[in-house]
């Protein structure tokens, strides 16, 4: 008759917790029927139990010690705190806010297409015109200065004085033009 | 079980370490955090005379010294305190939940002690006491295979001693032990493993 396996490399683990049922079984077994590893399960077994016992009397406190360091609670508001929420919720909160977010910001911008614009950014165009006659050079803030251009509703217009420069009419467009339309010059009769 | 008496939850001080959470159920524990935070100072006054022993022991285990361990466990309870409305009892139990927050402020603690600092002892060219030397009355009450076993618990590396300290003492389970100390339960086990054969080599090398 074979003499049965010792168990010896397995009983650290099994007073640890970490076999399996049945390898737990199987030591369980043996040790009933072996002496010498019974014996080493004890002394294995001893080492556990030294520490839990050397750590509750080293470290018993002395009547009234923990009381003594009992920290004070901590003041609270009576308005409670929203509850904390899962992981999972705060997810989709922030993935919907994110979306309104955005949603709101491209709703907002003015290149959308078939957003009409109230507000139309005025386009200054400077536009160097051949006359028929010297232009006055009076600069707009001159007391002689009068705009020869009727008033329009797209255009507006003034002949600044700048020494020594061809004559210039600066074209303010009250509206935008379309993309590629060429700078058209101030029509004849405003000619001077 | 009322828990308007502060003395109800008294543990027993000379071994609060088999006061186990079954004696309490948990539905009165959370009862107890609901009002802590509804400012009930009783409350947290019960909460913490139910644990302090508890955590106290464990700090003490880890940094092997007392007034370190007085610090801390001051420390974590203010901490707790003060985040109690975080506290997830799906998550984790209120016990999981202090210790995680006490093996924290112990590893603080331990990395403030490693900077350097130069104290008066130092300067008198005396010598440095030892963080894990016994208190001298605690000299008085351990014998020399115990003596033995609180200086080897010291020689273990920190992880290896938290693993050690609870596991042996704290008694918890390994997704316990791996959630207190932020990792898995089988890097709990290979630690355990590993502290429980550092701590047979280290004490049979004593005559």
């Amino acid at each position: 008759m074979t003499p049965p396996t010792h168990v010896t490399n397995l009983i650290p683990d099994y007073l640890l917790g970490l076999l399996s049922p049945r390898e737990t079984k199987r030591v369980e077994t043996h040790v009933h029927a072996c002496p010498a590893c019974r014996r080493l399960l004890a002394a294995e077994r001893q080492i556990g139990q030294d520490v839990r016992q050397t750590l509750t009397i080293v470290s018993r406190p002395e009547s009234g010690q923990l009381a003594r360091l009992r920290p004070s609670p901590p003041r609270r508001t009576f308005i409670r705190p929203v509850a904390f929420l899962q992981s999972g919720q705060r997810l989709v909160a922030a993935a919907i806010l994110l979306a309104l977010v955005m949603i709101g910001s491209w709703s907002l911008h003015p290149g959308r297409p078939g957003r009409e614009n109230p507000n139309p950014q005025v386009v200054t165009a400077i536009a160097v015109t051949a006359t028929r006659a010297p232009t006055s050079t009076l600069a707009p803030d001159t007391p002689a200065y009068e705009p020869d251009v009727p008033p329009s509703p797209t255009y507006e217009t003034f002949r600044p004085s700048l020494p020594g420069s061809p004559a210039m009419t600066l074209v303010t467009m009250k509206t935008p033009l379309p993309a590629g339309t060429p700078i058209a010059a101030l029509p004849a009769s405003n000619q001077p | 079980m009322s828990l308007i008496s502060d003395s109800h939850w008294l543990p027993t001080w000379a071994n609060p370490a088999e006061e186990s959470a079954s004696a309490i159920p948990t539905d009165p524990l959370e009862v107890l955090v609901a009002r802590c935070l509804d400012n009930e100072e009783a409350a947290y006054h019960a909460l913490y005379h139910h644990f302090a022993g508890y955590i106290y022991r464990l700090c003490y285990g880890l940094l092997q010294n007392k007034e370190d361990a007085e610090e801390v466990l001051q420390d974590a309870f203010e901490y707790a305190f003060r985040r109690l409305d975080h506290f997830d009892p799906r998550k984790a139990s209120l016990k999981t939940w202090l210790y995680q927050i006490a093996v924290s402020r112990c590893r603080n603690k331990r990395r403030r002690r490693l900077l350097p600092t130069f104290s008066l002892h130092q300067v008198a060219g005396q010598e440095i006491r030892d963080p894990a030397a016994l208190q001298p009355d605690a000299h008085l009450l351990l014998n020399e295979r115990q003596k033995a076993v609180w200086r080897a618990l010291g020689q273990l590396s920190p992880k290896l001693r938290e693993t050690a300290v609870l596991r042996y003492y704290a008694e918890l389970t390994y997704p316990e032990i791996g959630r207190i100390l932020g990792i898995s339960p089988k890097t709990a086990e290979s630690r355990m493993r590993l502290a429980h054969k550092a701590l047979k080599a280290i004490l049979e090398e004593k005559p």
